[in-house]
């Protein structure tokens, strides 16, 4: 019997012989509920006893992991503070003006140098790398910048995606490059914000200056005593001819005349350079009947393609084929494309062939010259180069190089292109050039 | 004989145009100074005149000014000389009057006496200034 059941019996029943005998089988089942009581708090008991235990553990191991993880992020979070200050160092250490800016125009990080150039620092924006947002705004360098409208690039720079580059822009008696450059994300290229990088070109532009200086005041003051070189020889072959019967002194007078005339075409290759870089050439309008001058031009050069024994001529039969241009500078493009194509053909043809088209007319010059490799092609149209030669181990002798560039840029102001058509090693080449075309010759024009 | 007044200032290139013109058989008259120019050309009558456009003291240009607003010397024409090439100064003096213009670099001694022999046929065609 369980002990509390026998307690209660004793209480309730102290003579157990009294007590009704049908009445033990149930008393022997409430023991029994009682001892299944027992048991199930007892087992209740014991499992709260694991669970407790177990929840201590898996505490202990959390705090664990947890310090783990804390020291984990620590370190990361000094690493980036470390990348962060290294890459705010290397963009301060910039002598290129950087500023980086949100899509609200708030400026996000500027360095010493964009200060610098934008006289900012005097101001006290900053004395820090980082700039807090809402101490500094683009507004604040717009102020600065007066002759760009910053708001309206960084929205065009912002729906192009496309980075704007400007030079030369003036900010207090000096001259500054601004270069505006979306930041993109992800590849979905969402811009972010933009980079504005502001450089100071200003002793740039003085060397550059200089440099055209000299190049100009240098082939003026060459052409003066040339020309009287060039003229003296010509004038000694005029006026003593008879004297000049003895063959090697006209020949000594003769490479006096050829080198100065050599010269003279090298200075004025550097002088219209210099001009045409710098804008000073005025090319004119006006209509040129362009089978007329390429005919004039033919009969000028046929005695140096008789010489070489090469075939020269224009493949046109018409008469008339208008073009809007500066008659002298076509003169001299086509002379140097011409000249060009006889001086690296040894056999064949130089031929020129014009082709009128609606807006532009085309003219072709194809040779059976030696033709330009892969390599040299690249390298055509730029400054000093010429198709033939190593870039290392040039060939001074034939020439200034500046030929096909001083055409280029001819050719481009006149609105027409120049270009190389083909051309195969040991075959050939043709160049092309076009010009605007135009109908009928107007009042006052040339022809 | 006609008569051709230079002024040039550089005096390798004042001997060269003398040789050159003496040469063709015309009477050349020299003169270096751009502020004697005017006083010369009314004593001298010459039948052209050939004018740098770079001169110290006084341009080119402003001798040509001068020379096209004084009645003894209007009429006479005027050839400039240049080395600059430069399209801006050369058509100003080509408004102002004068003739034409001579690159000088880039003509020969017969060029030059070619040129001036049509400068002076030019003239002698033109019933003003003859």
């Amino acid at each position: 019997m369980h002990k509390i059941l026998e307690r209660q019996i004793q209480k309730y029943f102290p003579d157990q012989s009294n007590l009704p005998t049908d009445l033990l089988p149930f008393l022997q089942s409430v023991s029994e509920t009682y001892d299944h009581a027992d048991q199930d708090r007892l087992l209740i008991e014991r499992s709260l006893e694991l669970s407790s235990a177990e929840l201590t553990q898996l505490n202990t191991q959390l705090r664990s992991e947890k310090n783990i993880v804390q020291k984990k992020v620590d370190e990361r979070t000094q690493q980036l503070v470390e990348e962060q200050a290294k890459l705010q160092a290397s963009i301060n250490s910039l002598s290129i003006g950087y500023i980086m800016i949100d899509l609200n125009e708030a400026v996000l990080t500027i360095n010493k140098a964009a200060e610098e150039i934008l006289f900012l620092e005097k101001a006290g924006v900053s004395d820090n790398l980082k700039i807090p947002t809402d101490r500094y705004v683009v507004r604040d360098i717009q102020q600065r910048l007066t002759s760009i409208d910053l708001h309206s690039l960084i929205t065009e720079c912002i729906t192009n995606k496309k980075i704007i580059n400007m030079d030369d822009i003036v900010f207090h008696s000096r001259y500054l490059r601004i270069l505006l450059s979306p930041i993109s994300v992800n590849a979905l290229e969402e811009t972010i914000g933009i980079v504005i990088l502001i450089e100071d070109i200003t002793e740039a532009k003085i060397m550059q200056r200089s440099k055209d200086e000299f190049f100009s005041i240098a082939s003026h003051e060459l052409r003066t005593p040339l020309t009287a070189i060039r003229s003296t020889a010509e004038l000694i072959e005029m006026i003593y001819k008879d004297i000049l019967a003895d063959a090697r002194l006209k020949k000594m007078i003769g490479t006096i005349k050829l080198s100065s005339i050599r010269l003279t075409e090298i200075v004025n290759e550097f002088l219209d350079t210099s001009r045409l870089e710098q804008g000073r050439i005025v090319f004119k309008k006006e209509v040129v009947n362009i089978i007329e001058l390429v005919k004039e031009i033919i009969a000028e050069m046929g005695s140096i393609a008789e010489q070489k024994h090469i075939y020269l001529a224009l493949t046109n039969i018409e008469p008339i084929i208008y073009v809007l241009a500066d008659k002298d500078r076509v003169k001299q493009v086509l002379v140097n494309l011409i000249g060009n194509a006889l001086k690296f053909t040894e056999q064949g043809s130089v031929l020129v062939s014009i082709s009128p088209m609606q807006d532009l007319t085309k003219i072709f010059i194809t040779d059976t010259g030696k033709g330009i490799s892969e390599l040299n092609r690249r390298l055509l149209f730029r400054k000093f180069q010429q198709a033939g030669d190593d870039l290392y181990v040039r060939d001074t002798t034939k020439g200034t190089g500046l030929g096909l560039y001083i055409s280029k840029i001819m050719i481009e102001k006149m609105g027409g292109k120049i270009m190389l058509e083909d051309s195969e090693v040991n075959k050939g080449t043709t160049f092309s050039c076009t010009l605007p075309s135009t109908i009928a010759p107007q009042i006052g024009s040339t022809s | 004989m006609a008569k051709v007044l230079i002024v040039e200032d550089d005096p390798i290139l004042v001997q060269l145009y003398n040789d050159i013109l003496s040469f063709g058989n015309y009477q050349v008259i020299l003169v270096e100074n751009g502020l004697e120019v005017v006083q010369r050309a009314k004593f001298e009558q010459p039948d052209l005149i050939y004018l740098d456009i770079m001169m110290p003291k006084i341009s080119g240009q402003d001798i040509l000014k001068l020379l096209k607003c004084t009645t003894e010397t209007k009429d006479i024409p005027v050839v400039m000389l240049t080395n600059l090439s430069e399209e801006s100064m050369i058509n100003r003096c080509i408004q102002l009057g004068a003739l034409d213009y001579v690159i000088k670099a880039n003509h020969s001694p017969q060029q030059i006496l070619d040129m001036t022999e049509k400068y002076l046929q030019k003239k002698s065609n033109n019933p003003v200034a003859a």
